[in-house]
């Protein structure tokens, strides 16, 4: 059978449609022990997964032979097809509901933002994502660049920063926690690979079921430094290493959550919530914001459950809250950026769309026969 | 447990049986009241309140608000009602008390249901049990522990209900007969003692004797005077620390600012001195002596003066204007009605399956399930006119809408096929799922305020909807499976099984049009409230397992990789996977919808799936020996030159000539 065959095939469809039925099943029960994320990872983005000693076909890589599918079959099939335009409608807006979860996939973002009440920020965090930052001082303003922790893997070399420097990958965990020695002289400690809190080896953990819990770290190799040859970093540290180099300057190495800029500086005035009469039910969360963008551009916006700010391709939800020691209450934003937000949209409506013609035409068609047959 | 309470609740009841007409009951049973931050009319309170403690909406004979009224007037007619239902006999062990009751007149114990008197012995111990639960950690509590809890929490509740009124009964322990005392109270010598209404005005009157009470020394120093002085402000300030956290809020507060509702207890010491709230609140109080005296008109003026308090301080409240119509709604009992005729209408319409040939049963059967029908529309139109939301907010309304819309669908079918196949999958399934509803009901109020994020009439008429509009043409498919099934296996002949076959496809289509739509509002709705259209949550899941099902379905069927007993039974694993959607994922407690799920829950879902997997083996099983006893099938002969690979021809239409 020829590779166009093959893509064409209803059986091919079948195989797929079951299967993703198969793998939802299977990654929904893996959600009870493992998480959301790990079952999204192991079952649904994935191309190949193992299960015991079988490679098996991942989520995405169904989703891919469905969509080559659509795409062949709508081609062979449908060239006579032009009396069943609902049948068309539905597999065109199918192939745009995947072409849009794909481009979500590879070009959207997700982060947090969490304010003080009077307090602001034009920065994002992710909450699962890891940088490794290298902020610099250069002619008295703080210059900060990072690498995505996702992008390295063991024996890696990378720089980022200051040219002069280099670094190569140790060691490195997705989860894991610390440890070092106690009581050390400085000579002692000297020895030791450079850590901002005197880590010096991990314990590695298994992932957790909620991606913001894993805490990675990461042992590198450094070159161009005065101070060091080895760092070891971890996400539960507060601080930075300092690398002195060799002219003299100095930079400051951190494993920290990913952080993305902002088209906008957002200050939290209020944030209230209500519960209703004489019971603990939330009725509503809302958080007043000041927006400033641009020089003199401000305005005043308010963002509640299910009324999100929208900007720029950036949005903003009202996602949680939390009161401090002081009672002071802090809003917690979702954030999100994604450009091709509206194709499952347009997907959603076109398939339904054709759906329901074709549901009505098949009807109308089932009446004339029994007319006819009557 | 509070041993005051106890006996403030015992020793204080009124020994007067008495009862309101059926006019006063109503219009009492219509008064707005706060019941876990819903306003309700006061009829729904009582069912709750009985339901959770029994798990009964009615007490044998006796109405909710009949049964409420007694507790709240008078507690001790009430103590020998079975009305705590406890689950686990590790309690009533655990209490120390016998695990069945017999009751007069009737030939077998109780096991399930206790009377007060029957676990008073037993109280310490059961508060006991409830300390040591309440100390460990929610996941470590066994069955005992948590029943233990519950038994106890609805314990104290009947005891805080059953004084309510307790400040317009005689307080205990209250020596009042210094003639002095008496005099500077302004109270007559009464055999039957004072109540706390009657003493609080009057208690600052005692400041300067007992500021001059030499509190260092020995009691038996004081005089008379000083010591019931003492004793009474004592029992005072006892009372009102006791008589807090009312389960009464049927005041409604101040008019600005956040709602509050009051207790009559809590507003008639209303701080502020809010002069019409104080006055509502001696009103109420005095349905306590209305009741004492049998006197059904001044129940009757007091309950008319808190309903036209409560008019006027809250006139544009939704939930206020609708407590009369609510408590109507609650006695109109339209969805029990609903049932016997769906029960009728579903006997008639099976002998008409079965081969009745009178048209006047096929017409009764008609009638009938269109006014079981009507009583079911009619119970959901009043749903959506008290909660001011769309039918289905919660799994109980997920029921009663699915059941309607497989009803509207399966009459459809009727309507062209007038073989009584349509009434019969109708009526039995919209049967079906009310009492699958009532099941539910028995978890709390129906009707309850929706969380934040879930407070939007928008999504939840298209979203929720859609979705189970989805459900219900997969369910009714389903149904058509079985009887397809089950036709196939009798013999019938082509003609007959096609007349299942054909409206079996359409629903199929109406059921995936909308579960795909559904499932993708679902997607739009959490973009717009979290940001992403996709999440993988398990509910998420369950819907597009539906479509996914389905799609393959129809696939499978245009590949010709199954005929009409294929589809027939895909078409019933298509209900097992519909209520694993529907409930099972909500077992898995993980995700955003994990909700209401209950052991009753539990037990019905795997009964279920077991049921229709014997279903299925039985139906191959059975088809296998037949064909190997030489029976021809009768399955419809559908042309046996099924393409094996539909390349060159457009089979996505008309395959078979009823696809949809």
């Amino acid at each position: 059978m020829s590779a166009f065959k093959f893509l064409s095939s209803i059986k091919l469809t079948v195989f797929c449609l079951l299967w993703l039925a198969v793998l939802t099943v299977w990654g929904t029960v893996y959600q009870v022990d493992n998480g959301i994320y790990q079952a999204q990872e192991r079952f649904f983005d994935s191309i190949f997964f193992r299960f015991l000693i079988f490679p098996l076909p991942g989520g995405m890589l169904t989703m891919m032979l469905l969509f080559f599918n659509l795409c062949v079959s709508f081609f062979v099939h449908y060239q006579a097809g032009w009396r069943m335009p609902g049948l068309m409608l539905t597999h065109l807006g199918l192939i745009l509901l995947l072409l849009g979860g794909f481009f979500t996939k590879v070009t959207g973002l997700e982060a947090s933002v969490s304010l003080l009440e009077g307090e602001g920020s034009n920065v994002a965090v992710s909450r699962s994502d890891w940088e490794i930052s290298v902020a610099e001082e250069l002619h008295s303003v703080r210059e900060i660049q990072a690498v995505d922790f996702s992008d390295l893997k063991k024996r890696k070399r990378f720089h980022v920063g200051n040219p002069d420097l280099r670094f190569r990958v140790v060691e490195l965990h997705r989860n894991t926690s610390a440890r070092g020695p106690k009581d050390l002289t400085d000579e002692q400690r000297a020895e030791l690979p450079l850590s901002p809190t005197g880590i010096t080896e991990f314990v590695p953990k298994r992932l957790a079921k909620e991606p913001p819990d894993n805490i990675p770290g990461i042992r590198l190799e450094v070159e161009g430094a005065k101070n060091a040859t080895e760092m070891v970093l971890w996400g539960g540290d507060q601080q930075a290493a300092a690398l002195e180099l060799e002219d003299g300057s100095a930079v400051f190495v951190m494993l920290r959550r990913k952080r993305f800029e902002l088209p906008l500086f957002m200050e939290l005035r209020d944030f209230r919530r209500t519960y209703y009469p004489g019971s603990n039910v939330p009725e509503d969360y809302r958080s007043l914001i000041t927006v400033y963008q641009g020089e003199d551009s401000q305005r005043e916006v308010v963002i509640k459950m299910n009324h999100p700010f929208r900007n720029n391709g950036w949005t903003f939800f009202q996602q949680s809250f939390a009161v401090m020691d002081d009672q002071a209450e802090q809003s917690v934003f979702a954030v999100t950026r994604n450009f091709g937000r509206l194709i499952p949209y347009w997907g959603t409506g076109v398939t339904s769309l054709g759906l329901a013609l074709h549901f009505l035409q098949m009807q109308l068609m089932q009446l004339k026969r029994r007319r006819k047959s009557a | 447990m509070n041993r005051l309470l106890i006996l403030l609740f015992v020793s204080l009841a009124s020994v007067l049986p008495a009862e309101m007409s059926k006019k006063t009951l109503k219009a009492w049973g219509e008064l707005p009241v706060l019941h876990e931050g819903r306003v309700m009319p006061l009829d729904s309170k009582a069912r709750l309140t009985l339901l959770q403690f029994s798990g009964r909406g009615k007490l044998g004979k006796e109405p909710a608000i009949s049964w409420y009224s007694r507790l709240l007037f008078d507690a001790e007619t009430t103590f020998d009602d079975l009305i705590f239902m406890i689950n686990h006999p590790g309690v009533l062990e655990g209490m120390g008390v016998e695990t069945e009751q017999f009751v007069e007149g009737e030939r077998k114990p109780s096991t399930r249901r206790f009377s007060f008197n029957h676990l008073q012995p037993g109280l310490p111990k059961l508060e006991e049990l409830a300390r040591q639960a309440f100390e460990k950690e929610e996941d470590k509590r066994d069955l005992v522990d948590k029943e233990s809890l519950r038994v106890f929490n609805n314990i104290d509740l009947y005891l805080r209900t059953g004084s309510v009124f307790a400040h317009t009964r005689p307080l205990p322990m209250v020596e009042l007969s210094d003639a002095e005392l008496l005099a500077m109270l302004e109270l007559q010598p009464s055999e039957r003692g004072y109540s706390y209404q009657t003493l609080q005005p009057r208690i600052v009157r005692l400041t300067p004797v007992l500021k001059e009470i030499p509190t260092q020394e020995n009691p038996n120093t004081w005089t008379e005077l000083q010591r019931q002085s003492f004793s009474l402000a004592a029992a005072m300030f006892d009372f009102r620390r006791r008589m807090t956290d009312q389960p009464l809020p049927i005041l409604a507060g101040p008019p600005h600012g956040e709602q509050t509702w009051l207790a009559p207890l809590d507003a008639l010491h209303d701080p502020d001195g809010d002069t019409e709230l104080i006055a509502a609140a001696e009103a109420i109080s005095k349905m306590q002596l209305g009741w004492n005296a049998q006197d059904d008109e001044a129940m009757m003026e007091h309950i008319e003066a808190v309903s036209g308090f409560t008019e006027r301080r809250l006139p544009e409240l939704h939930a206020v204007q609708m407590a009369d119509k609510e408590a109507r709604f609650n006695r109109a009992d339209y969805f029990n009605k609903a049932k016997v005729y769906y029960l009728l209408g579903f006997f008639l319409a099976t002998a008409v399956l079965f081969g009745a040939r009178s048209k006047a049963i096929y017409y009764t059967a008609w009638a009938l399930s269109s006014w079981a029908l009507l009583l079911h529309l009619t119970g959901l139109g009043w749903r959506i006119a008290i909660t001011a939301r769309p039918p289905v907010t919660n799994l109980y309304g997920t029921f009663l809408f699915v059941g309607l819309v497989c009803l509207v669908l399966a009459m459809l079918v009727e309507a062209f096929q007038k073989d009584g196949l349509g009434l019969f999958a109708g009526s039995f399934v919209a049967m079906s799922f009310l009492f699958v509803a009532e099941r539910f009901a028995v978890e709390g109020d129906t009707m309850h305020k929706l969380q934040a994020v879930l407070a939007t009439n928008f999504w939840l008429s298209t979203h929720v909807i859609a979705v189970t509009m989805g459900y219900a043409g997969v369910w009714i498919a389903g149904v058509f499976g079985h009887i397809w099934l089950v036709q196939y296996l009798l013999g019938k002949d082509s003609k007959q099984l096609k007349k299942v076959q054909m409206p079996m496809d359409g629903v199929l289509g109406f059921g995936l049009t909308f579960a795909f739509l559904g499932t993708m509002l679902g997607g739009v709705w959490a973009d717009q409230s979290w940001g992403r259209f996709w999440g993988w949550d398990p509910k998420e899941n369950g819907a597009l397992l539906i479509v996914l099902w389905t799609a393959a379905l129809y696939h499978a069927r245009i590949a010709g990789m199954i005929k009409e007993r294929g589809m027939a039974i895909g078409n019933v694993i298509g209900c097992i996977v519909v209520l694993v959607a529907w409930l099972g994922v909500n077992l898995l407690g993980v995700g955003l919808h994990s909700y209401g799920f209950t052991k009753t829950m539990y037990t019905g879902f795997f009964g279920y799936i077991f049921i229709e997997s014997v279903f299925l083996i039985a139906v191959v099983v059975l088809d296998i020996l037949r064909k190997r006893d030489g029976e021809a099938p009768s399955a419809p002969s559908e042309p046996e030159q099924t393409p094996k690979e539909p390349l060159e021809t457009p089979p996505l239409h008309e395959p078979t000539g009823n696809l949809l």
